[in-house]
């Protein structure tokens, strides 16, 4: 069972190195810590199986987000629409120890949230660009366009983002 | 506020400490309890074949080889050994072909300990059944026992392998097969009794060999909980959770069994176990306590022995279900406790409708058929499942020394990926 304990430690390793970057990958993106947290875990546990049947993994962090935005698009499917309700009633706690932080990021999770439901599309430029620290140009390989075209986009979101912090 | 008030906060999201190792908990309790499958079934299956290359060409094992060359050439067969016991024709398949076939694709040790202690318990079963049906011979018993003990000391070897990673792991295991092997030891002394010569002088024997297996898997069961609670390992509050909610479900299923049972059979025949469910409540809720003093270690094995004394009473009451009379009259309740044993005689009769009859009577006849609907039990705790579902009938003309197998069955292979 040598391979077995192989591969096992292989993924605690992976899980060590990005388990904090798939967290928030999908929790901007779910807006719901104990979803986000499950779905961390099974990114992990889907790669396990994928390293023990045998298959090679050329870049481990591209292809654990590549499970992640599977696994979150298939979520969101199933999901009802958003709602901002939801949200409050849930208790939002982002388990993080320090006070004032822990309210910011709420705050800052409820206006992205806000953001989602009117213009999905923006909402996702901004994380890629702002949350998952992106160059444009990388953004512009991942959706097919050219860098211009979503330098433009990306301006245009985080106008949409200030009118709504303002209002 | 301005726009990077927004952004920066969501750039330091991550995972508390707590809830990191959670996870990771989980991730490593999953990575072994469930192993791939990397070998495709049928190269599995010829890989096995290939240990029975020396098997005898007889009239015996004919019909055995022709199922198999039907197997492996993937036409539609029915295997309808799994219903049988010693002295039926199929039995050979049973012990030869399907079972180690199970085996062999149960990779991990833990997959191997509870599928023997699944095999523990169908050599078990068969003794029990020749016990109370057609007497239980000298040459029979040695089989048995020989096949159980080694079936045994595969899963203690294997428990104690486990134990020195995943203690909580193998307190389980050792706990499942404990109990069973318990279950078994009061029914073959309850049997015992009530028969003549030699049948009860080779219960009595059979018996020594299971009180020695229990005391060993005692032995390792201790040892893990040794382990447990020993500074060497951290039990976590995923694992004392994740025990409660077994031990939850279990109390549940029980109760419901018990339940239903007492509304068939009366109240009084469920006395004592319902009075052994209560135990193990008190027990859970002394588990609850130290969960919510955070010895998890503590709730951890109090939960198991909750679920192991549910456990108990629910193969007690199934081993009195086998041995009941048809015409609907009950046992006399057993008064049981931790250490003591049935001494109430029960009789023997005709249980299992849907084993087929094979007995010296029938042989006398010319012909004989013999048929067999079997529903393979599936091995739950692991996600390796088999179903086999298969219906079949088997006729043994032994004027004329020939034998005709048909039917139609399949077999479903689930592994977990």
């Amino acid at each position: 069972m040598e391979d077995t304990h192989t591969y096992e430690q292989k993924i605690l390793d992976a899980y060590e190195t990005y388990a904090d970057d798939i967290f928030r990958y999908c929790l901007v993106r779910l807006y719901n810590r104990s979803e986000a947290k499950d779905t961390t875990q099974e990114v992990f546990l889907r790669t396990w199986r994928y390293i023990a049947s045998g298959k090679n993994i050329e870049n481990p962090r591209a292809f654990l987000y590549k499970v992640a935005t599977n696994l979150i698009i298939t979520t969101n499917r199933k999901k009802q629409p958003i709602s901002l309700d939801l949200l409050h009633e849930e208790g939002f706690d982002p388990g993080v120890d320090d006070q004032k932080n822990m309210m910011m990021v709420s705050e800052s999770m409820r206006v992205l949230q806000r953001l989602e439901e009117l213009d999905s599309d923006a909402a996702e430029l901004i994380r890629l660009r702002y949350v998952e620290d992106l160059m444009p140009k990388e953004i512009a390989e991942i959706i097919g366009t050219n860098e211009n075209v979503i330098s433009v986009r990306i301006h245009r979101a985080m106008k949409k983002l200030q009118e709504l912090i303002e209002a | 506020m301005k726009f990077n008030d927004i952004v920066k906060p969501l750039q330091s999201i991550r995972l508390s400490n707590n809830e990191k190792a959670y996870i990771r908990a989980s991730l490593k309790d999953t990575m072994r309890t469930c192993v791939p499958v990397r070998v495709g079934l049928w190269q599995s299956l010829i890989l096995w074949s290939r240990q029975y290359k020396h098997y005898q060409l007889n009239y015996h094992s004919m019909p055995i080889l022709i199922i198999l060359a039907l197997v492996l050439g993937g036409g539609g067969i029915s295997l309808a050994a799994e219903g049988t016991i010693p002295g039926d024709i199929l039995y050979p398949v049973k012990v030869n072909i399907t079972e180690p076939v199970r085996g062999f694709v149960a990779f991990s040790d833990e997959a191997k300990v509870s599928w023997n202690t699944e095999r523990v318990s169908r050599r078990l079963n068969e003794a029990e059944e020749l016990a109370a049906k057609k007497g239980l011979s000298a040459e029979t018993l040695s089989t048995i026992q020989e096949r159980f003990k080694d079936h045994a000391n595969d899963a203690q070897s294997r428990i104690k392998n486990v134990a020195s990673t995943n203690p909580e792991k193998a307190v389980e295991l050792s706990s499942d097969l404990e109990i069973t092997i318990k279950a078994h030891a009061r029914i073959l002394d309850s049997i015992g009794i009530s028969l003549d010569g030699d049948t009860n002088t080779n219960v009595k024997l059979l018996l020594k060999d299971v009180d020695k297996e229990e005391e060993d898997t005692h032995k390792e069961n201790k040892n893990a909980q040794d382990a447990i609670l020993s500074a060497r390992f951290t039990t976590t509050a995923f694992a004392a959770e994740g025990k409660r909610k077994a031990a939850e479900n279990k109390l549940a299923e029980v109760s419901a069994f018990v339940k239903a049972w007492e509304n068939k059979n009366g109240t009084t025949t469920v006395a004592s176990a319902n009075i052994r469910l209560q135990d193990a409540q008190k027990v859970f809720a002394d588990g609850d306590i130290e969960l919510k003093a955070q010895s998890y270690e503590k709730a951890f094995l109090l939960f198991q022995k909750a679920h192991n004394m549910a456990q108990e009473v629910k193969l007690l009451i199934d081993a009195k279900a086998r041995f009941e009379k048809e015409d609907g009259r009950d046992n006399d309740d057993d008064k049981t406790d931790d250490d003591g044993r049935d001494n109430n005689a029960t009789s023997s009769s005709d249980r299992s409708k849907t084993r087929s009859d094979n007995n010296d009577d029938e042989r006398k006849k010319d012909k004989q058929s013999q048929e067999t609907k079997s529903n393979q039990d599936n091995n739950s705790s692991d996600k390796d499942k088999i179903d086999i579902e298969i219906k079949g009938r088997v006729e043994e003309d032994t004027e004329n020394q020939s034998s005709s197998i048909e039917g139609s069955g399949k077999i479903k292979i689930d592994f977990d990926f």
